[in-house]
């Protein structure tokens, strides 16, 4: 591991100043650019017609960036065929091509780290009961659950006496999940799952967990895609949470397959934190160039994790806002975000169209 | 489901389909002078709308539309009829239209209505204001052609199979645009065996510049070139099957070099006149395009001149298509000689638009490519303009039979 990086590890997350921060991240991405570009020859290729400035990079907003849709077009790779340890799929809607990253087990270990000084950061130093809400069937699939299967089982060493809270047909087991809680009603519980799973199978499903002395520390992301087509407000989200669980912490959290243990995770302000080893920029839609904060664009991420492929910088496909420096009220520095929704394919004229398809 | 013209009305799709099904499935002989009045008399309309020159593809429907150039298209077409035969229509033509050049079902329409068949034509129920100026503008006219207003309806549906099933099932011909994947699920439809289907899947266009001749132009001239290429290219955001995608300089490669910038740097000039301006999602599209050429070309060499124009010189190799992406994104090759297209032409190439060639070495390229590839080879300017002849069939040829005749 790199000395930046150990660094940036071993520093409580969300308590580094931006600027101190970002210089750190500028060496170490810069460092990547170079590592990527000596592997891959498509990096390569890219960053030389793209970025031809790449080496003068004195900013995070001239690192240069991947689209986030070349993972699904290219195998994008800077390891030895014989390194790879596994590769991630999206778990994609039906009919679209997966992204797919390739990761040895150097990476691997580093994402996996991460997220463990992330996740410390929200629940404690100490493992709690831990609630799956999901269906343990998932994490023995394999294929198209694959990207939902590894987000639950990378959770799930960041609790104990672990329930799956579902059964094989994603149903709620209400006896079980009422007895779990009952057994854990005097000590804090760590609850997680996929946003939208939590909503429809669970805070939907349930009613009160019964008399709780404790808090409850409820993580959940992957996206409100589903729930915006049902119209939950992160209100209304939390507010369910609350009636059935009780006392409780709510962090949603952005993350995505192409960038696995940089999740940016949401204070209790409601915005999302980047955490010390990673960091977001937003651009503008037309030109690409950089946002100032309050102003809406695409969301570029950033991480020092990807060291197997060339995903240190990508623009996703996400519509975000920089909300702010180091000055969020929840006392965590850094910068923060939201994340508005996600860039439809832009409605171009031409012969081809399937709006005319039956 | 909608009734669009000629009258405009909700209606029962039973009802529809009866009033259809007990309506003549012919009008009369091809062109006759009816069918050219009622064109003449839309093109005068269409005309007179305020501010039709703005609407270009109005302008040009209204421009085909006029009695003169309808009596010459029946000239050259009736010529060609072979000896001791008689064209005659078809019968009921379906036209599936597609959603977003929105006049092409006119055109659909007019040729099929000129060879006396009767139409049904499928108009996408998106909401257009030029849909609707046409249907408008059509409709009226239809009342004083009674005869054939009885036999043509514009109809609007949302994607329903059953609907499209029994509006095949009493048609003869149907036509197909919308490209691959709207001709792959009409198709899928069940269909009488004697119904015929004229197709027109997703195509593929280039456009060539011969490099001396463009640096030998004056400054206003390479103006006036950009400003058709401009037109080819930009009208439909660069989506429609004859906008050039792939864009290449003919001569040797420094003269190339030279041609290619200036014609960008001319073409961008243009842009910005015309005010043209992408969608939100556009400039990624572009950004992942270029990074998709980049990661298999490592001679490619972006050129990046606005949010409205990327381009990239680069290699021809199959990646290269499929990168393409539209909104003013054009990918560049430089060649020693037009017939040197040949090799890379293939059966989904549509159009070559040209500009500073002779004759000689259009049909020279012409011979070399064989048929591999390119049914419209035609100057700058006329990428977009719709003929009778398209996508290389004969449009009157499709839509009525030669009936041979001997005593």
């Amino acid at each position: 591991m790199s000395d930046t990086l150990e660094t940036l590890f071993a520093t409580p997350q969300f308590t580094l100043p931006t600027q101190e921060r970002d210089e750190l991240l500028v060496e170490g991405l810069k460092e990547l650019t170079t590592q990527h570009e000596q592997r891959c020859a498509e990096y390569r290729g890219i960053v030389r017609a793209l970025f031809p400035r790449a080496h003068e990079c004195a900013r995070l907003s001239e690192v240069p960036y991947l689209p986030v849709v070349l993972f699904k077009k290219l195998a994008l790779s800077s390891i030895a065929p014989s390194d790879i340890f596994k590769t991630l799929r999206s778990s994609g809607t039906t009919g679209s091509t997966p992204s797919r990253v390739i990761l040895d087990r150097d990476t691997a270990r580093l994402q996996a780290l991460a997220l463990k000084h992330i996740m410390t950061s929200i629940v404690g130093p100490k493992r709690l009961p831990m609630l799956l809400v999901d269906s343990e069937a998932i994490t023995q699939s394999t294929g198209e659950h694959s990207a939902r299967a590894a987000g639950v089982i990378g959770m799930m060493n960041f609790g104990r006496d672990h329930l799956f809270a579902l059964d094989a047909n994603e149903q709620v087991k209400g006896d079980e999940v009422r007895a779990w809680l009952d057994a854990h009603r005097d000590e804090p519980i760590f609850v997680f799952g996929f946003t939208a799973i939590v909503w429809h199978r669970f805070l939907t499903q349930m009613q009160s967990a019964g008399k709780r002395s404790a808090p409850t520390v409820l993580v959940h992301g992957g996206g409100w895609k589903k729930l915006i087509q049902s119209a939950v407000s992160p209100e209304q989200f939390k507010a369910r949470a609350r009636e059935v669980l009780g006392e409780v912490r709510v962090h949603d959290y952005y993350g995505m397959v192409e960038q696995v243990g940089s999740i940016y995770v949401e204070c209790t302000q409601g915005f999302l934190h980047t955490p010390n080893f990673a960091t977001v920029l937003v651009r503008d839609y037309r030109t690409l160039r950089e946002l100032p904060p309050h102003r809406e664009g695409i969301i570029q991420v950033m991480s020092l994790l990807p060291k197997s492929y060339p995903g240190h910088s990508i623009l996703t496909e996400d519509i975000g806002v920089l909300e702010g420096v180091d000055n969020c009220a929840c006392g965590w520095r850094g910068s923060y975000f939201t994340v508005k929704g996600r860039l439809s394919r832009a409605e171009l004229r031409g012969c081809s169209d399937t709006a005319n398809v039956g | 489901m909608k009734q669009v013209f000629p009258q405009k009305r909700d209606v029962a799709f039973e009802t529809i389909r009866e009033e259809i099904s007990s309506s003549p499935v012919t009008t009369a002989a091809p062109f006759s002078d009816a069918a050219i009045a009622l064109c003449e008399a839309i093109s005068r309309k269409l005309f007179a709308i305020p501010n039709a020159q703005e609407m270009s593809e109005v302008y040009s429907l209204a421009f085909f539309l006029r009695e003169g150039s309808l009596r010459k298209l029946k000239q050259e077409w009736l010529a060609s009829v072979p000896g001791n035969c008689t064209a005659m229509p078809r019968g009921r033509v379906f036209h599936i239209a597609p959603a977003n050049v929105e006049v092409m079902f006119v055109y659909s329409w007019v040729i099929s209505m000129l060879c006396g068949n009767a139409n049904i034509v499928r108009i996408p129920s998106k909401p257009s204001r030029i849909i609707d100026i046409l249907c408008e503008s059509m409709s009226e006219v239809l009342k004083d052609f009674p005869e054939i207003a009885a036999t043509q309806f514009g109809v609007s549906y949302e994607a329903d199979n059953v609907i499209t099933k029994a509006l095949s099932e009493i048609s003869q011909v149907r036509i197909i645009w919308g490209g691959d994947e709207t001709v792959k699920s009409i198709r899928s439809v069940e269909a009488p065996a004697g119904l015929r289907d004229v197709v027109f899947p997703n195509r593929f266009s280039w456009a060539a510049v011969k490099a001396d001749s463009l640096l030998q132009m004056s400054e206003e001239q390479r103006g006036e070139l950009a400003t058709r290429f401009f037109n080819d290219s930009y009208l439909f955001d660069q989506r429609a099957c004859s906008s050039p995608q792939i864009v290449v300089f003919v001569g040797a490669d420094a003269e190339s070099a030279n041609a290619h910038a200036l014609f960008m740097g001319d073409l961008q000039k243009i842009v910005e006149a015309r005010k043209y301006t992408t969608d939100a999602s556009h400039a990624i599209e572009k950004l992942s395009a270029a990074a998709l050429i980049a990661a298999r070309d490592f001679g490619a060499v972006l050129d990046n001149r606005s949010p409205e124009l990327m381009n990239i010189a680069a290699t021809y190799s199959e990646h290269v298509r499929t990168a393409t992406c539209g909104g003013g994104f054009f990918v560049v090759l430089y060649l020693p000689t037009l017939d040197a297209i040949a090799s890379m032409a293939t059966a989904r190439d549509q159009t070559l638009s040209h500009a500073g060639f002779t004759e000689s070495e259009l049909s020279t390229a012409l011979t070399e490519i064989r048929g591999r590839g390119f049914d419209r080879i035609v100057p700058f300017g006329q990428a977009l303009q719709f003929e009778p002849i398209w996508d290389g069939m004969n449009l009157m040829n499709e839509l009525t039979r030669i009936v041979r005749c001997l005593w």
